[in-house]
């Protein structure tokens, strides 16, 4: 259910009201693009998808009756949209595996300056942290689409089993099973690149 | 599910990981689980590296979007709606219909009313 607080910015926006359009980026513009670069891997995909994310809320705006959160609702276009650019880019994609993980290489190396990073860790703390996140983010990718959302949406947002299945409009038992298949998928991705048991 | 003591193989441990780990087993699985993993080194080993693995994903750091994001979804949004997405709607758009209705009827039975008031011989309230 919508909070009071939500339902008056949601009016606001259903009147085409600027400054609603600005309250709404500021609140949720950051937590949807990392959800989708988490998905896609990529900075460029994500910014598109992200963007397009936001175009669809503030077009269907009207739409949103409020029996759910605000930011289920958000989240599931998120998810949709994401769903289908990986589609897409699998079909593109389908033969130049190397390429692509060439591409999550540049990315992850680029990706700092808009990463929140602490600067109190040494260097070798820092590439130990990078080695690290590059392993994740490429395990994440590896894993199946609709695994790698469940685990992203769960492991990386925190949200709760049936913000999940409500998102994903799949019961919380396959959110459950989907999640822990996933976990299991990346431990083995970790254990054969990070030489963990 | 009742287990005995050791009754959990390493399948069926590997297979509670997840719920372990979100704290969401029921009380005979839990503690079936913690015996298990007491007892059996290659379970605990595997759990360890599943622990690491989920906690790695949660310390992933927050990507932000860039800079110029909101400006560039305001750009798309005119783009596509032609300028017309932030125009202020017509007056008749914003005001919901039902009210908008009252009033007109309410103006009407006032000047009906006015009307008659002038002509007090003809006077037949509706």
């Amino acid at each position: 259910m919508t909070t009071l607080r939500e339902r008056m910015l949601i009016r606001r926006l259903q009147q085409r009201d600027e400054r609603a359009f600005a309250e709404v980026m500021r609140l949720y513009q950051h937590k949807v693009y990392n959800v989708v670069y988490r998905m896609v891997g990529s900075r460029e995909e994500a910014e598109d998808v992200a963007q397009e994310v936001f175009v669809t809320v503030f077009k269907h705006v009207d739409t949103f009756r409020g029996d759910a959160k605000f930011s289920t609702w958000l989240y599931r276009i998120a998810t949709n949209h994401t769903r289908n650019r990986m589609k897409y880019l699998g079909r593109r994609a389908h033969n130049h595996t190397s390429e692509l993980n060439d591409a999550a290489e540049r990315e992850l190396a680029d990706s700092q300056p808009t990463a929140m990073r602490p600067h109190i860790a040494g260097p070798d703390a820092v590439l130990e942290g990078l080695q690290l996140e590059r392993v994740v983010q490429q395990g994440i990718a590896a894993l199946e689409p609709e695994h790698r959302e469940v685990l992203v949406l769960r492991d990386v947002e925190n949200l709760s089993y049936d913000e999940i299945a409500a998102i994903t409009g799949v019961a919380e038992g396959t959110v459950k099973s989907r999640l822990h298949r996933a976990r299991l998928a990346l431990k083995e991705h970790m254990a054969k690149h990070l030489g963990q048991d | 599910m009742d287990y005995g003591a050791f009754a959990l193989d390493h399948a069926r441990a590997t297979e509670l990981f997840s719920a372990y780990w979100d704290e969401d087993l029921p009380a005979a699985d839990l503690s079936a689980l913690e015996e298990h993993l007491k007892s059996c080194v290659v379970c605990r080993r595997e759990y360890q590296t599943f622990e690491r693995t989920v906690g790695a994903v949660g310390q992933l750091h927050p990507m932000m979007a860039p800079p110029d994001f909101a400006e560039s979804v305001r750009t798309r949004i005119r783009k596509r709606s032609r300028g017309r997405f932030f125009s202020p709607r017509k007056l008749a758009e914003r005001i919901p219909y039902e009210l908008f209705s009252l009033v007109m009827l309410g103006l009407i039975l006032a000047i009906y009313i006015v009307l008659q008031l002038s002509h007090p011989t003809n006077l037949k309230l509706p």
